[in-house]
C-alpha cells in the first residue's frame, strides 16, 4: 500500500491528520511536520500497523 | 492506518493567513494597529478566549469600579497587529500577537455586519492554506476536493 496522508478540515476548522500505509516512525516524522504547521494535536490514535515492522505489514497486506 | 491525529487551528504563519484571505475574498492587512468595531467594551460579551495575558487580569482584577474596567478592555480592544476587512461588513477582524499566536478579535454586534461565528471559514481555509504549505515545503504532492459536508479534504503522497 503506498503512504499517503488524508488531511480534513471540517467547515469550523477542526483538522484530523490520517496517515495510511505507514509503518513505524516514519508515519510520526511525516504527519507532526503537518500538525506542527497547522496547530496543536489534541488527540493522537496510533494503529496496530504502527508497531510493524516494514517486512510484517507487507506480508499483511500479502495475505489480506 | 497507522496514526491518526486530530488537532486545533492555531494561525501563526501569516504567508498562509494571507492566502486563506485570498481563497474567501477578504483582505489581509499586514501592520495595521487597530481595527473597525463599535469603539466602546460594554461588558455585554464575553472576551475573545486568549486575547487577557495574565498581566492584563491582575491590572483588570485591581479596578474598583465597572467603569474603569470597562475602559481598561477598550484600550485593549483597540488594540492589534495586523487586520482583515470582510466583505460587505463594515467592522473588521483584529489580529493580536500572544505568544507565537494570533488571536483573532472581532464584534459581532450585528450592525457591524460579523457574525458570532465569522471566524470559522477562515478557520478551515487557513488550515488547508497551511496544511498544503507545510505539505509542500515537505515534498509531498497535494490533491484538494471538497466533501458533502463541506469539509475540505487534503491527499497527500510522496513526490518522490
Amino acid at each position: 500500500m503506498d503512504k499517503t496522508i488524508k488531511v480534513t478540515v471540517t467547515p469550523d476548522g477542526k483538522t484530523t491528520v490520517e496517515a495510511f500505509g505507514y509503518t513505524g516512525e516514519t508515519c510520526i516524522r511525516d504527519t507532526a511536520a503537518l500538525t506542527n504547521a497547522i496547530g496543536f494535536p489534541v488527540n493522537t490514535e496510533v494503529k496496530s500497523e504502527f508497531f510493524m515492522s516494514e517486512a510484517e505489514a507487507h506480508l499483511d497486506l500479502r495475505q489480506s | 492506518m497507522s496514526h491518526v491525529t486530530t488537532c486545533d487551528v492555531k494561525v501563526r504563519n501569516l504567508d498562509a493567513l494571507e492566502q486563506a484571505c485570498q481563497r474567501l475574498g477578504w483582505t489581509l492587512v499586514r501592520n495595521q494597529k487597530t481595527f473597525a468595531w463599535y469603539g466602546k467594551w460594554l461588558g455585554d460579551t464575553e472576551l475573545p478566549h486568549g486575547l487577557l495575558t495574565d498581566e492584563h487580569r491582575v491590572k483588570w482584577n485591581g479596578f474598583t469600579n465597572t467603569r474603569d474596567q470597562r475602559q481598561y478592555l477598550t484600550e485593549i480592544f483597540n488594540q492589534c497587529d495586523h487586520a482583515i476587512k470582510v466583505p460587505g461588513a463594515k467592522y473588521e477582524i483584529g489580529l493580536v500577537r500572544r505568544g507565537e499566536d494570533y488571536v483573532p478579535v472581532w464584534d459581532y454586534w450585528q450592525d457591524g455586519g460579523l457574525s458570532q461565528d465569522a471566524w470559522a471559514p477562515m478557520a478551515q481555509a487557513y488550515a488547508v492554506c497551511q496544511a498544503k504549505m507545510a505539505a509542500e515545503a515537505n515534498g509531498f504532492i497535494v490533491g484538494e476536493s471538497t466533501l458533502d459536508t463541506g469539509s475540505i479534504e487534503l491527499t497527500l503522497t510522496r513526490a518522490w
